[in-house]
């Protein structure tokens, strides 16, 4: 019976795009015979678009991830960000759709999660944005907000942290936790997907070392492999520790688990 | 409380701007759809489709829009439209029997 559903769906599905994109139907018929059929809005290039269809579907995705982000924001009026998936969405939504700048963006939230504001704090060229650390600071201490998740797209199409997303989230962390402010999770955005630091459990220990607020240049160019991407774990010394033990996670309730990095 | 709703604001125009983009139509037309998703909701906008005043081009868009995004299983077609589709598909594939 299932099936049968989805064939449903997908009979519209198609339908819609032939009408909206010009792509004939009995192409998209055959690709989704041996493949899912929404692969096509993923990765627009399998089904061969010419330039203009695949700029269509380039505004689509956008509306697409637009709406979703409307109906969540309509369900209760406000966002709550309360996991990665969550943050992850959300961000795609405002950042998903940008190829011709750097975009870096932060989420100020209350104890509950909910968000009490979100800012566009730095926008650069195609490869690169300069943030302002004392920029975000001001901007949190302005909402008084409990904890904050960043963000930042790759126009490049990289999924992958570099090592200035690296040194950022460092210096954030590390400038916050005195504060009893937490950065929870640095969302890259590369297309329609997202990269959760958090998820990844690689956002770093706050480290006094790391407090500094000079300017960090973004850029997706150098990026740090998975498996270096332990930040300052393993080099904590007795400082560390100490500012470890103010570095606190109060967030409200059964929404305290999901964040648990 | 009045940050969410500026953000709000801001997504309904780009939603609209993207459709504007998406169908190549004039500025009043995007005024339009940014108007009725706003004052419906981007749900209930589908939703009741037909009870605004597009021109048949613009409304054939939207529908096909409407489409895409009931494919991908969003709840925005007339509940009776998509009871309906679904039972005629169901049945086309068993034959058609009734």
């Amino acid at each position: 019976m299932k099936k049968k559903y989805d064939e449903a769906y997908a009979s519209n599905f198609i339908k819609g795009l032939t009408r909206l994109i010009g792509i004939s139907e009995n192409k998209l018929k055959k690709y989704a015979a041996e493949n899912n059929l929404f692969n096509v809005l993923e990765h627009p290039n399998i089904i061969e678009p010419n330039k203009q269809q695949l700029e269509k579907i380039h505004v689509l995705n956008e509306f697409i991830s637009t709406y979703k982000l409307l109906k969540l924001q309509e369900k209760e009026n406000k966002i709550v960000l309360n996991a990665s998936t969550v943050a992850g969405e959300y961000f795609v939504s405002l950042l998903g759709g940008i190829k011709d700048k750097e975009k870096f963006m932060a989420a100020f939230l209350d104890s509950g999660n909910n968000i009490i504001e979100t800012r566009t704090l730095s926008e650069g060229s195609i490869g690169e944005a300069v943030v302002y650390p004392r920029m975000v600071l001001k901007a949190a201490l302005d909402c008084d907000c409990k904890s904050i998740i960043l963000a930042h797209n790759h126009p490049g199409g990289s999924l992958n942290p570099s090592i200035q997303d690296r040194d950022i989230t460092e210096k954030l962390v590390s400038i916050f936790a005195p504060l009893q402010i937490s950065v929870v999770d640095h969302i890259i955005i590369a297309n329609i997907n997202y990269y959760s630091m958090a998820e990844k459990g690689n956002i770093p220990l706050p480290s006094p070392k790391s407090i500094s607020y000079d300017a960090v240049p973004l850029s997706d160019g150098k990026t740090v492999r998975e498996e270096t991407m332990g930040f300052n774990a393993g080099t904590l010394d007795k400082d560390d520790l100490e500012m470890d033990s103010m570095y606190f996670f109060e967030q409200d309730g059964e929404e305290e688990e999901e964040w648990e990095i | 409380m009045l940050q969410d709703i500026t953000i709000k604001q801001k997504d309904y125009e780009r939603a609209s701007q993207l459709l504007g983009r998406l169908f190549k139509v004039d500025s009043d037309i995007t005024e339009q759809i940014s108007r009725c998703i706003q004052y419906n909701g981007a749900e209930a906008f589908f939703k009741n489709l037909e009870s605004f005043d597009f021109s048949a081009d613009v409304f054939e868009k939207l529908d096909a829009v409407r489409l895409v995004l009931f494919g991908m299983g969003e709840e925005v077609m007339p509940e009776l439209v998509a009871n309906e589709i679904r039972t005629q598909k169901i049945d086309s594939t068993e034959g058609g029997a009734k």
